[in-house]
């Protein structure tokens, strides 16, 4: 009894001991901490990056924001508690919105203070997908559209991409009197009642700084709404399909509504209508200067070509064009193209190239670049499939493509199981103004054929044939 | 000729085409007119300036920034690509970038400021903050407070 006793105070005696020698360890600890969270701020001092002034080091940090390193305010502000400081006193590192999280979206609002903010915004990758997830993402999408709204006046940049229009709709309706570029890409559930009236005057109609509009299986606004008229350049991508066509008349009608469109990107674009049918009057666009094309029927693009102005068109890229037999199916016919394209007529040199045109590459180029003198006039690159590009495009030139003032024509790259002699001779019989025919890197049969061909009875004025790195 | 005395008090002479690549300088002169006094640079050392001034002399004949091609910029997107002769000038130990900044910023040289900075923005990208702080030689000196709102944070990674 007495010896179990004594093992019960010694017991105690030994939790107490433990309880002192415990928080004799915290106190130690605690005041360690506390002498370190003082002495850490202390040591930094004496890094050399601590030398640089606040200033400076916002400036640097502004340099990563704007190369398109969005994170760099998180980044920054997790390193120590001065970079925290300068970080999130650069309004500018959060005015790049591009998280679907309620938390950020409130905490960028408030740090960017009166920056412009561009935001960027999509579904995140919901893996598996789930009714029930893709439901809690709408309720956050929704959230963030409530934080996002108040500060309509300081968009920049609204990009929109996989979600549902009734989780985004009261952006439309709120004035945004500094966004410049507008994306809408693969939104789902449009609301049929609410749209036609939203794509009218979207925005409450203050959008008048919009510069850039980018749609990808969205609905095309009609071209009364009030985001073209200022448009620079407009970017339209999987559009005029079965559900929701695009009529030629309606395609027009948008083009005629951007008379300051410098740039048209079309992406797998399908126009409803006839090939035969061109706008009359041309459109009036004085400032369109590139035409982009992917994945395009080329009828649709001669429909384009042949019904704007565009005298200041200096590049159209093609890529993945359904050619048709001939050059013809994607220019349209001369008197035409004199009064949409007269650049286009004003070549006195043309370079043709081949690139990568064998049948174990991915893909063919064909380009032409016409040159008045020195200055490159228009550069048109055609991309599509290995095959027999280069055979249709070449024996158009002069024929489909007119090229009434070409004295010099340079081929590089061309090969002589794709075009023999006889279909070149052809070709310079539509080019009668030509004095210099160059090759480069093409077959060298081609030299060989070709001087013994009295080809001054074709081109009266011509005066030599070169050929530099024959294969 | 201008004569440039660092804080070390070194003197340097130099053509007036490069120490006027300094807009500090170069108002400096406006304001003394034609004078053979020495120029005093309390806040430069003399290996620094002999850096600097090396840039300034390889630079000499191309154009100043004008105050619109440096309003032009408060609004362009900025990038961080430095030339192929600015690379190699600026490939210096940390000690020394971090004066070269100094020193670009007293003596008001946009373009070699420009230059550093753009060096550091480039050597912190893609970068996460514990290799930040062990490139720049930096202890983890957060608050629990600050740590907290971090925590919080660093949750806005996991969403996509």
């Amino acid at each position: 009894m007495e010896r179990s006793n004594s093992l019960l105070r010694l017991d105690r005696e030994l939790d107490a001991l433990a309880r002192a020698r415990d928080s004799v360890v915290e106190a130690v600890t605690n005041g360690i901490g506390d002498r370190l969270s003082k002495v850490k701020p202390l040591r930094n001092q004496f890094a050399p990056v601590y030398r640089l002034p606040d200033e400076i080091l916002s400036y640097i940090f502004m340099l990563l924001h704007d190369s398109s390193d969005w994170s760099i305010g998180r980044t920054a502000s997790h390193v120590s508690s001065v970079w925290r400081q300068v970080a999130v006193n650069t309004p500018r590192l959060w005015s790049g919105i591009n998280k679907l999280n309620q938390l950020f979206v409130e905490t960028c609002i408030s740090r960017s203070k009166n920056a412009p903010l561009s935001i960027v915004i999509c579904e995140p990758y919901l893996h598996p997908p789930s009714q029930m997830r893709k439901a809690a993402c709408g309720a956050v999408a929704k959230r963030c559209v409530a934080a996002l709204v108040p500060h309509s006046h300081r968009w920049e940049r609204l990009s929109l991409r996989d979600l549902a229009w009734s989780d985004i709709l009261p952006l439309f309706h709120a004035p945004a009197p500094r966004l410049k570029d507008l994306s809408l890409k693969f939104l789902a559930d449009c609301p049929n009642d609410v749209l036609p009236s939203m794509s009218l005057r979207p925005f409450g109609g203050n959008s008048s700084q919009l510069r850039a509009l980018h749609l990808a299986d969205a609905p095309i606004p009609p071209s009364p709404s009030t985001l073209y008229p200022h448009l620079t350049s407009l970017w339209l991508g999987y559009a005029g399909d079965g559900n929701t066509p695009l009529y030629q008349s309606q395609l027009l009608d948008i083009l005629k509504s951007t008379p300051y469109l410098e740039q048209l990107n079309l992406y797998e674009v399908t126009v409803s209508g006839s090939p035969g049918v061109i706008a009359s009057p041309s459109i009036d666009l004085p400032k369109l200067g590139r035409v982009y094309t992917d994945s395009l029927d080329s009828w649709i693009l001669r429909f384009i070509l042949g019904s704007v102005y565009a005298p200041a068109i200096h590049t159209i890229e093609a890529t993945s064009i359904f050619l048709g037999n001939d050059l013809a199916s994607f220019f349209p016919l001369r008197e035409r193209l004199e009064r949409s394209i007269p650049s286009l007529l004003k070549f006195t040199s043309v370079e043709f190239e081949v690139l990568d045109y064998s049948d174990e590459e991915d893909f063919a180029s064909v380009g032409i670049k016409g040159l008045v003198g020195q200055i490159t006039l228009l550069a048109v690159d055609f991309y599509t499939q290995p095959g027999c590009i280069a055979h249709p495009i070449f024996c158009g030139l002069g024929r489909d493509l007119p090229l009434p003032l070409l004295t010099s024509l340079t081929i590089t790259g061309l090969e002589d199981d794709r075009i023999d002699v006889s279909q070149i001779v052809d070709t310079l019989a539509n080019l009668p103004t030509l004095q210099y025919l160059k090759f480069r890197k093409c077959s060298a049969s081609f030299i060989d054929a070709l001087v013994d061909i009295p080809i001054r009875t074709i081109c009266p004025d011509f005066r030599s044939i070169s050929h530099e790195h024959p294969y | 000729m201008v004569n440039l005395v660092t804080s070390d008090n070194e003197s340097f002479t130099v053509e007036k085409a490069v120490a006027s690549r300094s807009v500090l300088i170069k108002n400096m002169l406006e304001d003394v007119g034609e004078s053979d006094q020495p120029i005093p640079l309390p806040n430069v050392t003399a290996s620094v300036l002999k850096k600097v001034l090396e840039y300034c002399d390889h630079h000499k004949n191309e154009p100043m920034p004008t105050s619109e091609d440096l309003a032009a910029e408060d609004t362009r997107k900025r990038t961080t690509d430095i030339g192929e002769w600015d690379q190699k000038f600026i490939q210096v130990d940390q000690e020394m970038l971090f004066e070269i900044i100094l020193a670009a910023n007293y003596l008001d040289i946009k373009p070699l400021l420009d230059v550093g900075c753009k060096t550091v923005a480039n050597m912190i990208k893609g970068k996460t903050p514990e290799e930040i702080r062990k490139l720049f030689n930096i202890v983890n000196d957060f608050t629990p407070e600050e740590e907290a709102q971090i925590k919080k944070e660093n949750e806005w990674a996991e969403d996509r």
